[in-house]
């Protein structure tokens, strides 16, 4: 745990004010649970932008491949190990903090043509389902919202816990494809592929017994 | 040589301000095709490439306009067929370098990727077509095509000038001095 429990129920609290309706009912749930000493919720801990990375790669056609990342966003992890299905995940980036390296094309993925930060300033996800795959993988299914539309997402999830001995702390590397076009984002297709890796790396606590 | 007849001042400058952009996009397009792989700095190379090459048509143009317009004429200090294959290159190296920057425009016109062709004072230049990824990329290969025939048309007239200046000593190269 990061902090006491009057701390992480502020944490909830703050939590439910600010986000969607779906996982706004699941963390009520998860926070409505008995507090037994063997099923404590998951407490749901804001991410470490320092310890964070949201990046993509998109290829081209006689264009070189093209990476990129986001340097504005906020989230909130909630992580059980005994119970995964209960863990739970949500992201709100800022799109207009995209980063290819050139200010220029910066401007141009900011424009209309393919984030239109304008209109639609932040791309979230909020998870709806995690599944443990092995005692290193998992799966978690969500809603991506982009360019204001929300389709179901899903990324395979690498669990790590650092070298440093800290059994709580665990290491997540998210890949995943999206397919730009399902978003409305068709600028540029088929020279820029409709296919966009996203790997998005992040550490969290995970929850006690 | 009498100062008489050199090409007029106007022509002159013409001649070597867009000798300068064609040399500077042959090889620009050259390097930013095939040895520029970061694709931040190929964004604005192309983002250059295509502003320059809007600015090197309509100084074709001009020239065009000038040379139908009798400001590029100039008696023949050469042998007739001398003077008459000179012209034929003059003729092609116009051809070729609009050719070269009308398909290349009409490439970004009908490319599927809605990039501005940025002018100067916040001016974009439109889309002549309309989007065609098919057609955009035929463009492309005309461009590239193009671009290496108008580069060996280029060589052939350094040649034919270095030769008339230097074997010949006929004065042609002074004729176009600026100095």
């Amino acid at each position: 745990m990061l902090s006491g429990e009057t701390g992480e129920r502020g944490k909830l609290v703050k939590l439910k004010q600010g986000m969607s309706g779906v996982l706004c009912a699941a963390l009520s749930m998860l926070a409505s649970f008995p507090e037994t000493h063997s099923r404590a919720a998951p407490s749901a801990a804001s991410i470490d932008p320092a310890r964070t990375s949201i990046e993509f790669v998109v290829e081209g056609v006689g264009w070189p491949r093209t990476k990129g990342h986001f340097s504005s966003f906020s989230g909130k992890i909630a992580v059980d190990l005994q119970r995964p299905e209960a863990s739970s995940v949500i992201f709100r980036v800022t799109a207009k903090s995209v980063d290819v390296g050139s200010p220029s094309l910066d401007d141009y993925l900011r424009g209309d043509a393919f984030f239109d930060v304008a209109h639609f300033p932040d791309i979230t996800f909020a998870s709806s389902k995690v599944e443990k795959v092995d005692d290193h993988h998992a799966r978690v299914m969500g809603d991506l919202t982009l360019r204001g539309v929300t389709r179901s997402f899903a990324v395979d999830v690498e669990v790590e816990t650092p070298e440093d001995g800290n059994k709580d702390s665990l290491r997540f590397r998210a890949t995943g494809t999206l397919h730009r076009l399902e978003f409305g984002m068709n600028a540029g297709f088929p020279v820029i592929s409709n296919d966009v890796g996203l790997i998005i790396a992040t550490e969290a606590e995970a929850a006690t017994p | 040589m009498n100062a008489a007849a050199r090409w007029p001042l106007s022509t002159r400058l013409l001649h070597w301000l867009s000798a300068g952009m064609i040399l500077f996009m042959l090889a620009l397009g050259f390097v930013m095709v095939n040895f520029v792989t970061e694709p931040q700095r190929r964004f604005d190379l192309y983002q250059w490439h295509k502003s320059i090459g809007l600015f090197v048509l309509a100084l074709m143009l001009v020239r065009v306009v000038w040379r139908l317009a009798g400001h590029a004429t100039l008696r023949a200090t050469i042998p007739h067929r001398h003077d008459r294959a000179a012209r034929g290159m003059h003729v092609l190296l116009y051809v070729l370098t609009l050719a070269l920057a009308l398909v290349g425009y009409a490439s970004v016109s009908t490319s599927p990727l809605p990039l501005p062709v940025v002018l100067p004072f916040g001016f974009q230049a439109p889309n002549l077509l309309a989007p065609d990824y098919a057609l955009s990329e035929e463009f492309l290969r005309a461009h590239h095509i193009i671009a290496v025939i108008l580069g060996l048309c280029v060589a052939g007239h350094i040649a034919a000038a270095l030769k008339r200046h230097l074997v010949d000593r006929d004065g042609t190269l002074r004729r176009i001095s600026l100095f």
